[in-house]
């Protein structure tokens, strides 16, 4: 079982990472000839309302969610180290200003930011990413604080301490490299749902680009297809579904 | 008791601060001239004269400080602006749309609730048998399908292949059951999966072998002694629940149409109606902080270990 999820697992991060350099067709090639193409040996996955390979889009729109995963883990491993062990270090006000901080940005409405940053600087994987990586950072920071407390009165950490290793010494030898694969698999366990918010952004914000294929834009192309070609509206959200599902069946088992 | 609320009531004032700073900021920094966009929404050709008008009229020629100020006073009294689409006051046309909302969330919780409870003691009670196996893969892809997207397949299945439900808008109640469907099912799945694990961890505990080995019958440990106690994890993941139903009818109303703040709110986003966006923001992050308040209320009334830890530090 285990198995079998991590080869699927690697299979998909695969074919993702893939879609950046190489897809079977031009994505954006229009055949008019071959509008609403079923699945066939040429076309896997049949073509669109353009005639454009829905495999070649869907490949895209991997690497485009991978993109967005990288931004928003990057923010929430470095934002949550960052300051959840600057707050474990900094005892006093300054420590309990940046959790009082953290928690007050746990009741921020993500995809509300998300989606108003969408409208102003445009949607792209990156401002998307860095406005969830943002919108997140405060449950990080308290998650990577009560890590680093616990690391900090370890046995081997002390003993560093009492011979004589300083404040940032004991920060980057001990603290950060213990922290971080237990950080890493939190953030992890939480991209799942990463996964459909940036779908649900894309569906909802400026799905209208369509030079863009990200899956959640795609989704909202075809919704007008649902009725004759409901194929179309089939696998942008199965591709949705299963790397979500493959994220969460991962980092659950830690 | 009385304390605790006003002090979390008052920790409601910094955080709605904080919030509508960010998003004063977010949208300040809007590339282009608001004042343009604004002058585009009300059908006026841009012309200089027409968006140094525009400018003053929204206040954008005052420095930046000097604008959140006056927004924020007027915020206070209530007054949130006025939309630059519908050019009625934010705060009458967030009332005209709430009705539908609070609809549509509140059954939503009820069918979360009343459905993942008994999904949620039934897996425990046949754990790692073919009940418990169906709950957990229905948990499974629960968690894991986008509520959009099944709301889609919700239309596919019953709309046009079985006819048997309207695709859209709001009507009678079989207009609520595919929204409501598509977005509980991702609380609902999560609920399911956290009683069964709450129930597993409480069975264990000493107290329940205790009633076990007093004679009780199995149905009456697990409602008496299990249940009971295990159900605390799902009170605070039910408050959560409410912000993010609240959060998933952006989506939905505007798949299946349904008339309330949240299509309000995606529509504002499209046009840029800056009034409308900061508005709804601070009306999310209340409602999710009052939800937070009522359920730790509830905690302390449900455990009276933490009820008299609080009374004794207060």
């Amino acid at each position: 079982m285990r198995r079998t999820v991590s080869t699927l697992a690697l299979l998909l991060i695969g074919l993702m990472l893939i879609g950046a350099v190489w897809q079977p067709h031009d994505p954006d090639a229009i055949d008019l000839s071959l509008r609403f193409a079923p699945p066939s040996l040429d076309h896997w996955l049949g073509t669109d309302q353009l005639g454009r390979d829905v495999l070649a889009r869907l490949m895209i729109g991997g690497w485009r969610t991978v993109a967005v995963l990288g931004c928003v883990a990057a923010i929430g491993m470095v934002g949550g180290t960052v300051f959840g062990v600057a707050a474990a270090m900094l005892e006093g006000w300054r420590g309990a200003l940046i959790l009082r901080a953290g928690e007050m940005f746990i009741v921020v409405p993500t995809l509300v930011v998300a989606l108003t940053a969408a409208a102003v600087f445009g949607l792209n994987p990156v401002t998307a990413g860095v406005a969830m990586g943002l919108a997140g950072i405060g449950p990080y920071t308290l998650f990577a604080h009560a890590l680093a407390r616990r690391l900090l009165a370890e046995p081997f950490v002390q003993a560093a301490r009492a011979m004589g290793v300083g404040g940032s010494g004991l920060v980057v030898r001990h603290v950060v490299p213990n922290m971080a694969p237990v950080l890493f698999a939190h953030i992890g366990a939480n991209a799942g749902l990463a996964v459909t918010a940036y779908a649900a952004l894309a569906f909802l914000g400026l799905g209208a680009d369509p030079s863009r294929p990200d899956w959640g834009a795609m989704l909202f192309e075809y919704r007008m297809f649902l009725f004759d070609h409901p194929l179309l509206m089939v696998w942008p959200g199965l591709a949705i579904a299963m790397v979500s599902a493959t994220l969460n069946a991962v980092f659950d088992a830690h | 008791m009385a304390g605790f609320i006003i002090r979390r009531l008052l920790l409601l004032i910094p955080i709605l601060l904080g919030v509508s700073i960010l998003m004063f900021v977010i949208i300040r920094m809007a590339p282009g001239d608001p004042a343009v966009a604004y002058l585009k929404l009300s059908n006026i050709p841009p012309t200089p004269s027409a968006v140094a008008e525009a400018r003053h009229t929204l206040g954008l020629d005052r420095p930046i400080l000097s604008q959140y100020a006056s927004w924020i006073g007027n915020a206070v009294k209530g007054d949130f602006g006025v939309s630059h689409v519908t050019r009625r006051p934010v705060i009458d046309d967030i009332m005209h749309f709430l009705p539908a909302t609070l609809q549509l969330a509140g059954v939503a919780l009820l069918f979360t609730l009343v459905v993942s409870v008994p999904l949620g003691i039934w897996s425990a009670r046949y754990k790692d048998r073919w009940p418990d196996h169906l709950v957990r893969g229905f948990a499974f892809v629960g968690v894991s399908t986008p509520s959009f997207w099944l709301g889609f397949l919700l239309v596919l299945l019953f709309s046009l292949t079985l006819k048997w439900l309207p695709p859209m808008g709001k009507g009678g109640w079989q207009h609520m059951i595919m929204p409501v469907l598509a977005v509980s099912f991702m609380s609902l799945a999560i609920n399911a999966r956290l009683l069964r694990a709450s129930m597993l961890e409480t069975a264990s505990a000493r107290h329940v072998l205790y009633a076990r080995l007093r004679g009780l019958s199995d149905r009456r440990v697990e409602r008496s002694h299990i249940l009971r106690n295990a159900m605390l994890p799902i009170v605070t993941a039910t408050g959560m629940h409410v912000g993010e139903l609240l959060g998933g009818t952006l989506v939905i109303e505007s798949v299946f149409g349904w008339p309330g703040i949240g299509r309000y709110a995606v529509t504002a986003i499209y046009s840029r109606d800056f009034p409308v966006i900061q508005c709804f923001t601070l009306f999310l992050v209340t409602i999710f902080v009052l939800c937070n308040l009522v359920v730790d209320i509830l905690y302390a009334w449900l455990d009276p270990r933490i009820r008299l830890n609080a009374e004794a530090a207060l």
